[in-house]
């Protein structure tokens, strides 16, 4: 071997000896420490967040426990008092923020279990925000008095809007199948429902599967987080 | 023929220590021009050993070699196919014909 043969080699082999280690260390941390980091801190972020999130919610409950059992002490009795009670408790009830039970109707709405069709729009055949607004609106005008969709108990301020695979309930995602618990006249709430060209048989020309069950006792859960009023103030004296 | 081997070696330990890395979403290029410098650096030890070494047919070699397997790979992600199997396949192979080839040079000379 040459002298100028031998140096360029070498150089060479150094040089490629230098990237070669460089890429071995950036392809380790790529395949394996990154995402596995992020994921398994990200967990770590969600399940802190989640037991704080149980924590608060226990402490709210407690806290009103508390307010309840005040105001049992202080309104006991009759007169004025009393009456204020019976009033607050009207008022809670029209909230949405007590559980309440009486007769009413389940009923789940499913994504379309058909068989996609070529050239079908697929955006036909889930479940959408409107196809619940809809549902809610008949339930209201056949005099359903307590509503709640998966548990989330429906609020004057309820929105219920689209998110993207999910439909955002008291801004709570809910995924389908969506199950819809309504306390009032079960018999006139079904029969609206069933209506011919009505909800249930729109929804079901598509292949959504609609199931309706009619119930003695429905409890229906009240809403549990915070209220919160930012912008809209009682005018007093009025 | 040892000199380049020790060369590598001392490369390897210099590049564990130097703070630089290649970002992630040019890795792919980067592994096979450094597998298209890899060949080139055979070819050239081989070239030694057979005594028609030159300069710059070497380095011509190298930088030509490397560039296009990074080109086509990039081009492959583009036109979406793995052009840089190409690259790959083609590479490798003669890296062990090269390798077979200094082996046997090597064997003959020590005889």
């Amino acid at each position: 071997m040459r002298g100028s043969s031998r140096l360029v080699l070498t150089a060479v082999s150094v040089a490629i000896g230098i990237l070669l280690a460089i890429q071995i260390r950036s392809a380790g941390e790529l395949t394996s420490t990154v995402p596995d980091l992020r994921t398994s801190e990200m967990r770590v972020m969600l399940m802190e967040a989640m037991r704080h999130n149980q924590v608060l919610q226990e402490d709210l409950e407690a806290l009103r426990q508390k307010v309840r059992e005040y105001e049992r002490t202080v309104t006991q009795g009759v007169g004025a008092l009393g009456l204020l009670r019976t009033e607050l408790d009207r008022a809670r009830l029209l909230a949405g923020i007590t559980p309440v039970r009486g007769p009413g109707l389940v009923v789940t709405l499913s994504d379309s279990k058909k068989p996609a069709v070529q050239g079908d729009d697929p955006r036909l055949f889930v479940i959408h925000d409107e196809d619940i607004l809809k549902l809610i609106n008949v339930l209201r005008a056949a005099g359903a008095e307590a509503l709640s969709i998966n548990g989330e108990r429906l609020l004057a301020t309820t929105e219920i809007h689209c998110a993207g695979p999910t439909v955002s309930i008291n801004n709570m995602r809910i995924a389908p199948p969506f199950v819809v618990s309504a306390i009032g006249n079960a018999a006139a709430m079904e029969s609206s429902l069933r209506m011919r060209g009505g909800i249930v048989e729109v929804l079901g020309y598509f292949g959504m599967e609609v199931t309706i069950t009619q119930h003695n006792a429905l409890e229906i859960q009240g809403y549990t987080r915070p209220l919160r009023f930012e912008w809209a103030k009682p005018i007093e004296g009025r | 023929m040892l000199l380049p081997l020790f060369g590598l070696l001392l490369g390897l330990t210099l590049g564990f220590f130097l703070e630089f890395s290649v970002p992630p979403h040019l890795a792919p290029y980067t592994a096979v021009a450094l597998l298209a410098a890899f060949d080139s650096l055979l070819g050239g030890l081989r070239a030694a050993l057979e005594k028609h070494f030159d300069d710059n047919i070497f380095v011509t070699g190298l930088l030509s070699n490397t560039l296009l397997a990074a080109l086509l790979a990039f081009v492959g992600d583009r036109i979406g196919i793995n052009l840089y199997l190409a690259a790959l396949v083609a590479f490798g192979v003669r890296i062990f014909q090269n390798l077979a080839l200094i082996r046997r040079l090597v064997l003959v000379r020590s005889k």
